[in-house]
Order: structure tokens, then C-alpha cells, then sequence
């Protein structure tokens, strides 16, 4: 983990975004003192716990970590993050992981953060707090976006997301991919048709 | 005896944190609220599309929301129940136009705070807002089981799962809404509801 300044346009961008409208008016003219550390992470490690995250808000640079869960014996991916997505280490908080969640690093990653707990005669404690308040929101808003691409037309959806993810796709187990997807072996094989026919 | 709003709201969430409902940021939050307000069968509490948006309490009465998608269709997303908070919640983070819809099955009594208010109220109680955090952490814990039902579970079981615990589901709820909670077309919902 080192600390450095990294106030590329995109982090900024996704920040700002994170953000209510209302509440942006906190990040004019503030994101000079915003100190990010980075936390680089090796393809091939497995996390079941990342403490180093707590309270903090974390974003992908670059590399993609996948997200498993048990329910049964397969391993099931809910989601991957990959450049430019926000990072929820609750979901695999020690305290609250009933399912074994876990982050798989599927690629060499690295993530920039910023510490959300700051002193209350912080400059920037305003912006903290709406910055942990939009952050334990989001993480369920989240897994209801997951929930919500399930009811979505099955063919659409899983051509469109190997198109979108091919290297992701291609790193992964066919059995695990269909599992993925909410699809079969069998449409798996013509979906991964289709969809690289132009690739 | 009849109690007051406040003293609903704040009943809830001392059941909820496992504090006492005389904890002053629950009386306070629940002194914010207006109402009631009264629905009746087929009723929404809230429409898709709407500018305005309002933190959700019921106090009594039974419904289903639901979540607009990608593609134009909508996903029956789950129950309202008495002592739910409830909300659009892509409305309550960005202030956007509500993406879902909540419509009550029977009468229904609710309270409301608009999401503005709900968010100086948390912003300006620090014990609050820490209290929420650890109930959105519990919420997240139950998406993931939720999602991972919705991939895994043998939709059979999933089905008895759910009519056990939203009772009537198949008299308010249409058959391509259910079908649409369990992520399947409307012809496996058929067989699987046999």
C-alpha cells in the first residue's frame, strides 16, 4: 500500500457521480486534498476478508476481481469489478459473511481509496459523511442491480455481456460461465457463438 | 390505547437497532414523518417516473413493489408488509425519477418523509446514521441470498418458499410479474405453479 495523489478526470468523474446532486457542491474545488493510497492486489489471490477497505471508498484502476458466493457445491459469481467500478468490502465483512463470499483475483488489480473517517473538525468531514452515506447505500442498490439483470431477456443479456466481458468469459469455467449467466450448458455453447462471431 | 406516529415509528426502529424506542433520534425521525396516509386495494403509494420522492413507512397493509428494467418490462421485486420502510431507491441516492412502483393489495396506512428531509436528518445525527449502516449492511447480506435464490435455488422450492411468505401472491401478483421474480419465462412459471 502506498499513498500518492491521483486525480485522474475518470476517478473524479466516478466520485462526483457517487455523489447526491445536491451534495456536489462539496466536491468543488476539494478534490486537491483528497489522498488516495493504492492496494495492489496479485492475480490468483482469494480474499474472504479485506479489512484494509473498511470505511473507505475504493475503486478499480485496473484488472478485474471476481465475486463468488456458496449456495451448494458449485462456486457461484454474482459479479466482477473491473476498471472504473466502485469496490463494497462489506460484502465480504468477516462479521456478516453467512454466504463465503470471496474475491477472486482474476487479473493483476489495482485500486485507489480514499479514508472516509476523518476527524469532525475535518475540511472535508461534510463530504465524508456523504460519501459513507451514498457508499452503504449503493452496496445493496447494487446487488439489486444484479438481481435485476435476472429479469432480463436471457439470450439478450448473456450475448451481450460475453461481447462486453470476452476475457472474463474466456478465464472462466463453461459450467461456472452458464451458472453465471442463469443459463444452460447447451445455450451457453450457442449464446458463446453468436456472440464472438464477429470478435 | 392508540399511539401516536412517532411513537409507531419509533417502536419499529428500537425493534429493528435493539434500542429503546425512547432513543431521541428515533423520536425525532419519527416526529418527521407526515401522515397518515390511506390506500386502498389496487391503490399505488407511488408511481414510476415521479420527481418526488418519500421514505416510505407502513404501518399496515400489504402490497408489492415493483422495478422498472432495462428493456421496458418491469420485475416484481418483493412484499410490502406492515413495519417496512420502503423507497425508491434510486430516487433517495441521486434524486432521479423513480424507477419503480409500490401498489397496495389491501388498505393500507402510511406515513412518508421526503427524501430531502431524510437525508438532513441523517447527515445532522451522527448515532443515526451509524445505526443505518449496520442496518443496510444486514439489507446487503439478504440481496446476496435473494440473488443467489433467484440463480440457484430449485425453483420449485423457491415457489413454496414464497407463497409461505407472501401469502395471496398469486391473487394480486399476475403470472408474468411472478415469473419475473424468479427470473424464468412465463411458461416455466406456469409448470412450476401447477
Amino acid at each position: 500500500m502506498t499513498q500518492q495523489p491521483v486525480h485522474t478526470s475518470e476517478i473524479l468523474t466516478i466520485l462526483t457521480e457517487l455523489l447526491h446532486p445536491d451534495d456536489r457542491f462539496l466536491f468543488t474545488n476539494t478534490s486537491e486534498q483528497l489522498v488516495f493510497e493504492k492496494f495492489s492486489f496479485s492475480k490468483g489471490t482469494i480474499h474472504s476478508n479485506f479489512n484494509e477497505l473498511n470505511n473507505r471508498i475504493t475503486i478499480v484502476k485496473k484488472g478485474v476481481v471476481g465475486v463468488s458466493h456458496r449456495m451448494h457445491a458449485l462456486v457461484n459469481w454474482s459479479h466482477f469489478y473491473t476498471e472504473g467500478d466502485l469496490v463494497f468490502n462489506l460484502e465480504i465483512h468477516e462479521d456478516l459473511n453467512r454466504m463465503e463470499t470471496k474475491w477472486h483475483v482474476l487479473e493483476d488489480t489495482v485500486m485507489y481509496s480514499i479514508d472516509t473517517n476523518v476527524p469532525d473538525a475535518h475540511p472535508l468531514k461534510k463530504l465524508m459523511v456523504a460519501f459513507k452515506l451514498q457508499r452503504s447505500l449503493l452496496c445493496s442498490y447494487q446487488y439489486q442491480h444484479y438481481i435485476k439483470e435476472h429479469g432480463l431477456d436471457r439470450h439478450e443479456y448473456s450475448v451481450k455481456w460475453i461481447r462486453e466481458h470476452s476475457k472474463i468469459a474466456a478465464a472462466l469455467p463453461r459450467k461456472e460461465l452458464a451458472n453465471f449467466l442463469g443459463i444452460s450448458n447447451s445455450s451457453l455453447k450457442s449464446f458463446l457463438k453468436e456472440a464472438l462471431a464477429d470478435a | 390505547m392508540p399511539r401516536t406516529k412517532t411513537e409507531v415509528i419509533a417502536s419499529r426502529l428500537a425493534e429493528m437497532t435493539g434500542l429503546p424506542e425512547s432513543f431521541p433520534d428515533f423520536l425525532s425521525f419519527g416526529e418527521l414523518y407526515e401522515g397518515p396516509f390511506h390506500f386502498a386495494p389496487g391503490e399505488q403509494i407511488w408511481g414510476s417516473g415521479q420527481k418526488e420522492g418519500y421514505v416510505w413507512f407502513v404501518q399496515a397493509g400489504y402490497g408489492f413493489d415493483k422495478i422498472d428494467l432495462e428493456d421496458g418490462t418491469t420485475m416484481l421485486n418483493g412484499m410490502i408488509e406492515p413495519g417496512l420502510f420502503v423507497c425508491d431507491e434510486k430516487n433517495l441516492m441521486w434524486g432521479s425519477l423513480t424507477a419503480s412502483s409500490a401498489k397496495m393489495s389491501t388498505h393500507t396506512t402510511a406515513y412518508r418523509l421526503s427524501t430531502k428531509e431524510w437525508r438532513n436528518f441523517i447527515y445532522s445525527h451522527a448515532h443515526f446514521r451509524s445505526y443505518l449502516y449496520r442496518i443496510n449492511a444486514h439489507f446487503l447480506q439478504m440481496r446476496k441470498l435473494r440473488l443467489m435464490k433467484l440463480k440457484h435455488q430449485d425453483k420449485k422450492a423457491y415457489w413454496e418458499e414464497t407463497k409461505a411468505r407472501f401469502p395471496g401472491i398469486e391473487l394480486y401478483c399476475t403470472q408474468t410479474e411472478i415469473a419475473s421474480y424468479f427470473g424464468v419465462s412465463k411458461s416455466t412459471m406456469h409448470r412450476i405453479m401447477k
